[in-house]
């Protein structure tokens, strides 16, 4: 094996460390002992002086729902910031390289997955047929 | 025609392998034992959800084939491929890191521009923690397969088992194509290489679809739940009117600032920014 590949191997494996298998961890460590419990778990008596102790707080209203936030951060408001990033950075990606193309196949591909009228496979092949036609006509390509 | 199949959707789990909490664990532990659900899973499930990835497992083998080729011409040999494929696992990575190594960039340079152009891994990780195994290993074998296609064809919903399948296919697709396009590098015509072909748009075709349609799903349920809300207080304008027209200037108001980032900070350094910023505001505006 050359140097450079190695040294490429070991620094897309440091990424894939630091970026995907340690926030998973992460998350698992600062999750609440409720979630981490399983039901047929038994159960301390410190871990229900700490929930009663808990509920107690929520009730009063001195401690904020941070759990919910959190979750609703996680499961709602981030995976849409996400997506919204993905579709983004393709529309960008894309249209750098071709642009009226990619614009004009982005948007049925966009339209047909809104519609449902069409699944996947047809509707990539419909869109990625509309870029290639599109792409190797000299009026839109110059 | 409704033609609304199940390969567009994202793939939900059946309620009778999705996650539960409370009693109804209890009821489900009682009812099915573990060798009973991998059994069901493996007569059920299996063939099924093999054959809804499928089609974007297909969608990613021109770009990985394309990789394989490249890093062939590029004095690779198979082993090569096959380790950065399966240790490194990145299509963006990869492509980037490929022309680097042959200027000889130094392993802290090429480390920290794989972090940069994968940093987006870091927001899907922590979204996706919560559906992976139990088990360390499978956890982080799990977390370590995680790809964008795969991402979007997954929902909370998703059970552990169909999660770690899904992403076995895709990352066994992606390191075959590269290696199988080491193999065909030679045979293969240098103008079919050249920039206008594009090979990556087919998967370009599928995140994006994949993509709007997990935004229809989530910001439809983001509507029904924010309507539920609006029956219990009574406001002067009309419930489901107010809340999906703030709904869609959200969305565009988060495209414009992505769109932004993107143009200020580059379409390789613009994920974390952007994802944080689109978040906030979402989040403000929803507080």
């Amino acid at each position: 094996m050359n140097d450079s590949a190695t040294q490429a191997i070991i620094a897309l494996f440091l990424t894939s460390l630091i970026v995907r298998v340690l926030p998973v961890f992460l998350v698992h460590l600062f999750r609440t002992p409720a979630k981490l419990t399983k039901p047929d778990t038994p159960i301390t008596t410190a871990q229900i002086a700490a929930r009663q102790n808990v509920i107690q707080q929520k009730l009063s209203g001195s401690l904020p729902l941070a759990g919910n936030r959190v979750r609703n951060y996680l499961t709602e408001i981030l995976p849409v910031a996400v997506f919204i990033n993905f579709s983004v950075y393709i529309a960008w990606s894309e249209i750098s390289k071709a642009p009226w193309p990619a614009v004009i196949s982005l948007t049925a591909i966009g339209l047909m997955a809104l519609s449902e009228r069409l699944s996947l496979i047809p509707a990539t092949l419909a869109g990625t047929g509309i870029y290639f036609l599109l792409r190797n006509n000299p009026m839109l390509t110059g | 025609m409704k033609n609304q199949t199940a390969v567009s959707q994202p793939i939900n789990t059946p309620i009778s392998e999705q996650k539960s909490t409370g009693h109804q664990d209890k009821k489900y532990i009682a009812i099915a034992s573990q060798p009973v659900q991998k059994t069901l899973f493996w007569k059920t499930r299996f063939w099924k959800t093999s054959l809804q990835v499928l089609p974007t497992a297909g969608a990613i083998i021109p770009v990985s084939l394309l990789f394989g080729v490249l890093a062939s011409q590029a004095d690779w040999s198979v082993t090569e491929v096959f380790l950065i494929s399966s240790l490194g696992f990145t299509g963006s990575g990869q492509f980037a890191l490929l022309p680097l190594t042959e200027s000889g960039t130094g392993l802290l340079t090429l480390l920290l521009l794989a972090v940069s152009i994968n940093s987006r891994y870091l927001a899907i990780a922590l979204v996706s923690a919560s559906r992976l195994p139990g088990a360390p290993v499978k956890k982080a074998l799990a977390a370590h397969m995680l790809g964008d296609e795969a991402y979007a064809l997954e929902t909370e919903q998703t059970s552990a088992t169909t999660t770690l399948l899904i992403r076995s296919i895709l990352f066994i697709c992606w390191i075959l194509s590269a290696v199988i396009g080491v193999w065909l590098a030679p045979y293969i015509p240098s103008e079919w290489l050249a920039e206008e072909i594009n090979p990556g748009y087919p998967a370009s075709a599928v995140l994006f679809f994949l993509s709007v349609n997990q935004l229809k799903v989530r910001l439809q349920s983001q509507f029904k739940m924010s309507d539920a809300h609006d029956e219990r207080t009574p406001r002067k304008v009309k419930p489901s009117e107010q809340s999906s027209s703030c709904n869609l200037i959200r969305l565009i108001a988060g495209i414009l600032i992505s769109g932004v980032c993107i143009l200020v900070l580059g379409s390789e350094y613009f994920w974390l920014p952007a994802i944080a910023i689109v978040s906030v505001f979402r989040l403000r505006r929803t507080a």
